[in-house]
């Protein structure tokens, strides 16, 4: 079981996450910069497809 | 790919972007596509591996008057995923909240594009309603390689853990 800090914790995330969401929604259209993005710590996946499988 | 097979979409060109990847549908809409980092599971098991949150974000003009179908743009993005999933240990979260009222109609769809073009790949998903706090119905999914370190039986239990505690603990 999930301790209720614990459990405040996840809920923090998980509104943290929702923001970034709309941050990057943000992003595309044309409110934010990749800058601001940085600002609020967001950090992507962005590894090429090339090379990978076939 | 099985091109010679018409009943199988063609995919789009990818292109690598700042935020990830993007491809531009024959009608002009841009999809975005977004693999960020997050910290959301790390009170569980998951921590041990790298969690990624999916974005899927549609730009250009004529996206609100799209009407028509496109299902290449479901097999583009799965195509992306299996690449990605390839000798990878990571797992993708894919949330969708309902503040307009399409959460259950993203969910499905990206449910549909998995049970076409993923199911028979490499590529495990697990998906879910969830409903804590003030927030109802917010579809939770999770994709992962079938080859996970972490095993499948093991992921299931973390997911469906991760959920009831969070459906246990709702204001």
């Amino acid at each position: 079981m999930f301790t209720g800090n614990r459990h405040n914790a996840l809920k923090s995330k998980l509104a943290k996450a929702r923001e970034d969401k709309l941050a990057i929604a943000g992003y595309f259209a044309g409110e934010l910069s990749k800058e601001d993005l940085d600002a609020r710590g967001i950090k992507f996946h962005t590894e090429g497809l090339r090379g990978r499988g076939n | 790919m099985q091109e010679g097979l018409s009943s199988i979409p063609k995919v789009y060109a990818v292109e690598e972007t700042e935020l990830g990847y993007s491809f531009t549908t024959d009608s002009g809409l841009t999809y975005n596509l977004t693999l960020k980092q997050t910290d959301v599971l790390d009170d569980t098991e998951f921590k041990n591996y790298p969690v990624f949150e999916l974005g899927l974000f549609p730009s250009g003009h004529g996206f609100e008057a799209r009407t028509k179908r496109d299902d290449r743009v479901g097999k583009t993005v799965c195509e992306v995923l299996e690449r990605l999933f390839e000798h990878s240990s990571m797992i993708v979260v894919f949330s969708c909240y309902p503040d307009d009222g399409k959460s259950g109609a993203r969910l499905r769809r990206f449910k549909t594009w998995y049970a076409k073009y993923l199911s028979k790949s490499q590529v495990n998903m697990l998906c879910s309603d969830v409903s804590y706090e003030d927030h109802e119905n917010v579809g939770i999914a999770i994709c992962f390689a079938k080859t996970h370190p972490f095993g499948e039986e093991n992921i299931t239990e973390v997911f469906t853990m991760f959920r009831d505690e969070l459906e246990q603990n709702k204001d």
